[in-house]
């Protein structure tokens, strides 16, 4: 075997670093789905009549719908009563500052290298740190409001502002659009909300970091982002998770509203357990994420792929107004035993409106990774260009890299390019660096880290260090 | 589900007992996303009907005239009458129904379709029905310099509006040859042909495929064309899908031989409210095989282009070269391009690369030829041709690419 081969070998076989579990002392709803449920988790959260019918609309919606099995998925079958569908942490008093946040909870953040106590200071950032379901703190509340900003858990949104939350939720992402919608809207547990108002421009990156921490208990994320005309935010998701032996279902929906001349950049670093080597106790990733863009309006998506054992998940861009933007920027990379299935769909429905994909897919172990996108241009849509780049890497000789984009074009005046290439770190390639007189590891670092480079510089500076650490965990040894 | 070796008409027959349990294709069905579902539901089948009706004169000007061996194909049956037969040295060319009849296990495995079972309900229609049809015997180290031509004709009737032919080509080791099959039909009736081509490729074979479909506008055409490759060998595939209301042109080539190299081309060219299907799926089984997929597309009016590629790369086909490319033109704001083109690989040290583009005839080449004194409507014409003949240089035989660009250039007229 060669020293290349054994090298990956080893950084394939890296553990999950972040794999700890931290004791909270939980409320769970017993496990199974049923409208009784759908009530009590609308009660629990004191929800106003409208949005409990809104669930149990979903609910019922849900319950006739067949689950996909499209995707280049090997996904063991869930038992979706097996699940339990609400768990909050112990009432406690309403926190004024951090240091009255669970110690707990604080120390967990430090693990994750996440120092909450000195966000504020370090990195202006402002954090809507979820544990379970429930937020448990908040910041840079003051300086966002100044601003006009509304930044907040989807739970005080309801509360707080309900005429906004009503008027978006499910507007881009309808209860009936899928499967995995369906069921994130009956029963979706906490979230974020975020609104912009009209020409303003978010003066901090918006972050918020998610984290499954009770066992068997499904997290059922619900953003939603709602930019007034002219106006600009950024927003980072990042997630990572304890190591668990059973499966757990993340089904988060995403819905995104960019206005007239508004600009929302959406960065995730998703890493999730993503099992053992055998693929057993990683988390299933079934995310809808999606965006409308009116006139002028440019929605960005970024995602760093690393973690789950399972994902599905295609950030979308509807492109409805003239003139509107539609970026999407991926690497997703598949080690062990894992399986990604995810891409774009780019919706060009006004006139001269523009769309650029760029995705890199890594593959390592036994890893599978599929490239699934749709270019659609719709008769409306005159002047559409496209650009789509997917290109894959595949580290080793048991991994698969599939690439299956669709490009439906109904409109003459549509330009649309796609490419496509897949290969393999050449020993060549590995050579002519060590001749250069780098080590093995470097070299392998530099080639994985400059096939990504496109994506990454698409990251804020913050995430784009978490990202290539991310990469470097998931392909210890050698790289990083 | 395997088709019985034995090729008798009642093992052939069996497949029709698949049909419940296959179903039609429907919307969900990848491979028949864009197909006219209804139209599909339409088409009668059966055993062939009313064998040597001869072909109309109207025909004459649509089938490339070639000298040499040649198969027609009327309505599913073959006509000894307008078909030439008397081989040549080192090739056996035959009316599939004969070779049935005496020599039923040398067409075995275009009836078995081994363990991936039957594709799909046409398959197994053709299977039961296709009993008549071309085979095409070429010896070992034969180098043929006359294009062999397979003529097939649609003439549907009210009673059984759709036929099924069956054509093989067995090329030896080292041989090489050329293969035409033009499909043509008349009438303004609706109706359907369904050809199915297995082609074996021995080791270091050669086999230049060139497939011309142009039935008339109110037919459905299917055309599938299975292909197995061994060591060395090489298979060049030229199809111009023209004809049909809705024309598909399927092929799935197995590389199953080391260093075996696939090179398809195609080129799809829709009026009126046309639907042109091309399915192509290159398996990479074997190490150090290289392929080539380029496909051009031309898209007037209301019709619409589907263009489905597939580069399937199995485990341990290590040293893979594959290149797909999709390239169209949408001449009219209510013609449509579907294009999906795939890449599934399984191993590593490979190369694999696809492309595709949509575009639209460019205003400056326009304006450049208009300012040098060249009718807009020439204009158009040349900067059309220009992108399509790319695919028709190609073809080897002078007779047949200027049959293409008489064909294409009448239309365009």
């Amino acid at each position: 075997m060669s020293e290349a081969t054994r090298e990956i070998e080893e950084l394939t076989e890296a553990s999950y670093e972040f794999g700890f579990s931290t004791d909270l002392d939980t409320d769970v709803a017993p496990p199974g789905l049923d409208e009784e449920i759908v009530r009590l988790i609308s009660a629990k959260k004191d929800e106003p009549e409208w949005l409990l019918e809104w669930r149990l609309k979903a609910f019922e919606a849900w319950q006739a719908m067949e689950e996909p099995d499209w995707a280049k998925l090997d996904i063991m079958p869930i038992d979706y009563q097996a699940i339990s569908y609400w768990a909050a942490p112990k009432q406690k008093p309403v926190l004024d500052s951090m240091d009255d946040v669970d110690p707990e909870i604080r120390d967990m953040f430090d693990k994750l290298g996440i120092p909450l106590h000195e966000q504020k200071m370090l990195s202006n950032v402002a954090v809507d740190a979820i544990v379970d379901s429930v937020s448990v703190t908040t910041t840079f509340k003051a300086t966002l409001a100044e601003a006009g900003v509304i930044f907040c858990s989807f739970s005080e949104a309801v509360q707080d502002y309900p005429e906004l939350v009503r008027e978006h939720l499910g507007s881009v992402v309808p209860v009936r659009d899928n499967y995995f919608a369906a069921l994130n809207s009956a029963v979706f547990s906490d979230g974020s909300f975020c609104y912009i108002p009209k020409g303003v421009r978010c003066p901090m990156e918006l972050s918020t970091y998610f984290r499954i921490n009770s066992q068997n208990t499904g997290q059922f994320e619900r953003t939603l982002i709602v930019a007034e005309d002219d106006s600009h935010v950024s927003y980072l998701e990042g997630c990572t998770a304890p190591q668990r032996d059973e499966n757990q279902l993340h089904a988060a929906v995403v819905e995104l509203v960019a206005k007239d001349r508004a600009e929302i950049k959406y960065s995730t670093v998703q890493n999730w357990y993503p099992g053992d080597e055998n693929g057993v106790g990683g988390i299933y990733n079934f995310v809808t994420k999606r965006g409308r863009a009116h006139a002028d309006a440019k929605i960005s998506w970024t995602q760093v792929e690393t973690g789950s054992a399972i994902t599905w998940k295609y950030p979308s861009v509807i492109l409805q107004g003239d003139r509107a933007v539609g970026e999407f920027y991926s690497v997703a990379l598949s080690s062990k035993r894992q399986q990604a299935d995810t891409g774009t769909k780019m919706i060009h429905i006004g006139k001269d409106t523009t769309s650029s994909i760029i995705s890199k897919g890594i593959s390592a172990g036994n890893g599978q990774n599929t490239y699934r996108g749709l270019v659609k241009v719709m008769r409306s849509a005159e002047n559409a260009r496209n650009y789509t780049q997917c290109d894959s890497l595949l580290l080793g000789k048991d991994c698969g890299a599939h690439t299956i984009p669709y490009i439906e074009v109904k409109n003459p005046g549509a330009q649309i390019e796609h490419e496509a290439s897949t290969s393999t770190v050449g020993e060549d390639q590995l050579y002519y660096c060590r001749q250069r007189g780098m080590t093995e590891e470097d070299a392998m670092s530099m080639i994985v880290n400059g096939f990504c480079r496109e994506v990454f510089n698409e990251l804020p500076m913050e995430f784009a260090v978490e990202a290539q650490r991310l990469l470097s965990v998931s392909l210890e040894g050698s790289v990083g | 589900m395997t088709i019985h070796p034995d090729p008798s008409s009642e093992a052939r027959l069996g497949a029709l007992d698949r049909i419940g349990e296959i179903g039609y294709p429907t919307k969900r069905d990848e491979a028949w996303r864009h197909a006219p579902h209804r139209a599909l539901g339409e088409l009668t089948f059966g055993p062939p009907v009313a064998p040597g009706i001869g072909v109309p004169a109207e025909l004459d000007n649509q089938i490339p005239v070639l000298e040499g061996p040649r198969v027609v194909v009327v309505n599913g049956s073959v006509d000894a009458s307008l078909s030439n037969l008397a081989g040549l040295d080192g090739l056996r060319l035959s009316s599939l129904a004969e070779v049935l009849a005496e020599r039923p296990e040398q067409v075995a495995a275009h009836f078995e379709q081994g363990d991936s079972g039957i594709a799909d309900v046409f398959v197994a229609l053709n299977v039961a029905y296709g009993a008549d049809g071309a085979v095409v015997q070429v010896a070992d180290g034969v180098v043929l310099d006359v294009p062999i031509h397979i003529v097939d004709v649609g003439l549907p009737a009210a009673a059984q509006n759709a036929t099924c032919t069956g054509v093989l080509i067995d090329i030896g080791v080292g041989s090489s040859a050329t293969v035409i099959e033009t499909r043509v039909g008349a009438g303004s009736e609706f109706g359907g042909s369904n050809i199915r081509t297995t082609i074996a490729l021995a080791d270091d074979s050669t086999l230049e495929h060139v497939l011309l479909q142009d039935v008339p506008s109110v037919q459905v055409h299917l055309s599938r064309v299975d292909v197995t490759q061994r060591a060395g060998s090489v298979f060049k595939a030229r199809s111009f899908n023209l004809g049909a209301a809705y024309g598909r042109i399927a092929y799935n080539v197995q590389l199953a031989g080391t260093g075996a190299h696939a090179d398809l081309s195609g080129l799809f060219f829709g009026f009126g409210d046309q639907t042109l299907d091309q399915q192509v799926n290159v398996v990479h089984a074997a190490a150090g095989c290289t392929s080539r997929q380029t496909y051009r597309g031309v898209l007037d009016e209301e019709s619409t282009g589907v263009f489905n590629g597939g580069i399937d790369v199995r485990p341990g086909a290590d040293g893979t070269d594959a290149v797909q490319s999709n390239d169209n033109l949408l001449l009219s704001d209510r013609a449509a391009i579907n294009t999906q083109p795939r890449l599934e690989i399984l191993a590593d040290e490979v190369a694999c690369k696809h492309g595709a583009t949509v575009g639209q005839l460019d205003e400056t080449a326009l304006y450049y030829l208009r300012s040098r004194g060249i009718a807009a409507d020439e204009a158009r014409r040349l900067l059309i041709n220009g992108f399509a003949d790319q695919a028709v240089d190609d073809v080897g035989i002078e007779t047949v690419r200027a049959w293409i660009i008489h064909r294409l250039g009448h239309d365009h007229a």
